[in-house]
């Protein structure tokens, strides 16, 4: 062998890794190559990390609205693509990801399934490089107040759960055989709990109800006992719980420990996880009566497509984390239309700015209890509301409790 | 915070640490006899905690009954890692540690994720919501008392093996002066490997016990790692009876800590604490660990 014929052999293989490469790449771009008939909207979920569980249930939920969307006519036709982009429930990567689809890719619209804290770093950069967000998870109010034009929220806020657990306090309150109420607050103390409490403490106050014991943790506590019992000592009848599962898990067992059985009203995604009565003794959920402050219940008649369709695909109900996603894609789905439906329609970031911002989405025709989705100068949705449902049928049944006109059946006593 | 508040405070904190020790210990183990730290020891845990949900899930298993079959399955798990991925760290960089079992942890989550999803999963148990009254209105969950006690007799077994048998005399003088215990006739690469896989076989008792009254989802693995490598620093790296004590000071100052402030400042006062410890006694509880 003579000493060029390794060189030659090299040459030879880097020429044909180059045209590998090179023919790899253009079979990669033929196959993505838009469909111009398609339009595509990314949505930013936590796919990964600490809250996934919402980007798990979010990617469900949108598999079956796209479905839906394309049975109902697609946006005057066309089929539209539902894009997800894992944001880790991060700020910083929420921001990398918008720089990405904004600049990049021209994402028209942004869908945010996604924790407050990474949608309101999203917000920030939708406001800086005028790209419409909506946002249908988050549920900071402070995100609203801002001032921002790109941004809009058709989801419920801190003040109106806090405004479902005023009411929903009062009735009690009015139930309790003329006793006053020993009201207790036990919350996880990130900016949600904490929020969601201190707005339900204003607006209790308001009313004359004052909490007789306030116990925060924090989320990855392992043992909650020591927090309940501080809550069981104050001698509190009703607790106000504002939690995750995780940590909601652990305090209802801890409950179950020392048989502490106050009436729960839970708020945020722990105390209404359909997984609850696999997790925790379901008898012992309906002792404790346990409700939780929502934005959607699968027995809501509104809801009955979605939920035949998702327990029909994935054999189980959906959870709140589920409907969200897929309730801001119908919303999605209803500005995109309105923005195409209008003289020269286009579906620029302007244009798409301006439908949602004339857009009225009567409740009926959505799965949540709102009223409407329609949005105000600020970008909050002044139609949404929250309901009650509460565990019952032994615990193993969520069932909507209130306001009365969304109610499948009355609460449970709080006298016993 | 009052008196019986402070005193269930304490108990519970004092169980969990039994459970932390337990965990920190099998860390501890292998930092001293390799000077490897494992990033990725609470998602090997964490590894454990699934398997005992899957054999619960498939046969009905109770967590302690399938800690039979965990046991030497994470063995063997820790067996293979050893020889792919640990053998060839040892003796190099602090950073290409990390960078390395980082990357591990990491793998483990995401196949958590992949295959169990983000769903929180526990184990029911007949005992689960049984508890026991030791007076003052203070109560203790018999699940974590069991836990607690399986621990500690873990702990127990490792130090007296470490201490009574040959095997136990030969890791201790390894862990000592790995080039001594060599020239001494101690075949070190093979105990090495049977450590790490005798530490991530305690992990599946560890596993066992939490799953009694704890969940796990794919980032439960990443907070033990955590906790587990503050214990085994303030104990002293390398000092097993450190890590055991350590465990338990933590367990108490989280669930005290817990108790009485009602605050994010809580989950601050181990690490304080841990800051506090390392200011006064830098090698350690007992000032016996080693300097990293």
């Amino acid at each position: 062998m003579t000493r060029s014929a390794p060189r030659s052999n090299s040459r030879a293989l880097l020429t044909a890794a180059l045209l590998l490469t090179a023919a790899l790449l253009l079979a990669a771009r033929a196959a993505g190559a838009a469909d111009p008939a398609t339009i595509s909207i990314p949505v930013v979920t936590p796919m990964s990390g600490a809250t996934s569980v919402i980007g798990q249930d979010s990617v469900k939920a949108l598999e079956i609205a796209m479905r839906h969307i394309a049975e109902d006519g697609g946006v005057l036709g066309r089929k539209l693509e539902l894009k997800m982009v894992d944001t880790q429930g991060k700020p910083d990567v929420m921001r990398r990801e918008l720089e990405r689809l904004a600049r990049l890719e021209n994402a028209p619209l942004v869908l945010g399934c996604e924790v407050s804290a990474a949608t309101a770093a999203g917000a920030q950069f939708a406001e800086q490089f005028k790209v419409p967000f909506l946002n249908s998870a988050a549920v900071a109010a402070d995100i609203l107040q801002r001032g921002y034009g790109w941004y809009f929220s058709d989801q419920i806020t801190g003040d109106d759960e806090a405004r479902a657990v005023t009411s929903f306090v009062e009735y009690l309150a009015s139930q309790n055989a003329g006793k006053p109420l020993k009201l207790g607050f036990l919350f996880e103390d990130s900016p949600r709990g904490a929020g969601t409490i201190e707005a339900s403490r204003k607006l209790l106050k308001d009313k004359g109800i004052a909490p007789v014991v306030e116990v925060s943790y924090n989320r990855a506590e392992r043992n909650l006992l020591p927090q309940v019992k501080k809550v069981e000592q104050a001698g509190a009848d009703v607790v106000v719980w504002a939690g995750y599962t995780e940590d909601v898990v652990a305090g209802l067992k801890a409950m179950q420990q020392i048989s502490f059985t106050p009436y729960v009203v839970g708020i945020g995604g722990g105390p209404g996880d359909p997984r609850i009565p696999t997790l925790v003794d379901p008898a012992f959920i309906e002792k404790l009566r346990l409700s939780t402050i929502d934005y959607f219940n699968p027995d809501l008649p509104r809801a009955r497509r979605f939920v035949e369709a998702y327990q029909k695909q994935f054999g189980t109900l959906p959870s709140s984390y589920a409907s969200l996603c897929y309730r801001g894609a119908y919303t999605v789905y209803a500005a995109l239309k309105a923005a195409l439906a209008t003289k020269g329609g286009s579906l620029d970031r302007e244009s798409l700015r301006g439908a949602l911002r004339a857009l009225k989405i009567p409740g009926e025709a959505t799965i949540t209890p709102f009223a409407s989705i329609e949005f105000d100068a600020q970008g909050r949705n002044v139609g949404a509301r929250s309901l009650v449902a509460q565990w019952q049928d032994g615990g193993t049944r969520k069932v909507t409790v209130w306001p009365k006109d969304v109610a499948a059946r009355a609460p449970l006593p709080a006298q016993r | 915070m009052t008196l019986d508040l402070a005193l269930q405070a304490a108990v519970s904190g004092l169980l969990m640490g039994g459970i932390y020790a337990l965990v920190a210990l099998a860390l501890a183990l292998v930092f001293g006899v390799m000077r490897v730290l494992n990033f990725a020891h609470g998602d090997l845990l964490l590894v454990a905690m699934y398997g005992t949900v899957v054999l619960n899930q498939a046969l009905g298993l109770h967590p302690y009954a399938s800690t039979l079959l965990l046991v030497p399955l994470m063995g063997v798990l820790g067996w293979g890692l050893f020889a792919a991925l640990i053998r060839p760290l040892l003796g190099s960089s602090a950073l290409m540690q990390a960078q390395l079992t980082i990357g591990v942890s990491f793998m483990i989550q995401s196949a958590a994720l992949m295959i169990f999803g983000a769903d929180l999963m526990n184990v029911r148990t007949s005992f689960e919501s049984s508890t026991l009254p030791l007076g003052r209105g203070i109560v203790v969950g018999v699940p974590l008392l069991v836990a607690f006690a399986v621990s500690v007799l873990a702990c127990a077994a490792v130090a007296w093996f470490l201490a009574r048998t040959e095997t136990g005399v030969r890791i201790r003088a390894t862990a000592q002066d790995p080039v001594m215990a060599r020239l001494c006739g101690v075949a070190v690469p093979r105990l090495q490997k049977m450590v790490f896989a005798a530490s991530i076989a305690l992990l599946a008792l560890a596993a066992g016990s939490l799953m009694t009254f704890f969940h796990v989802t794919p980032t439960t693995g990443v907070q033990f790692s955590i906790l587990s490598l503050l214990i085994v620093v303030l104990g002293g790296l390398g000092d097993l009876k450190g890590a055991f004590v350590g465990g338990l000071m933590i367990g108490l100052a989280e669930s005290l800590a817990g108790a009485a402030f009602d605050s994010a400042l809580a989950p601050a006062v181990i690490y304080i604490l841990f800051a506090l410890t390392l200011l006064f006694r830098p090698r350690g509880l007992f000032g016996r660990g080693s300097i990293a």
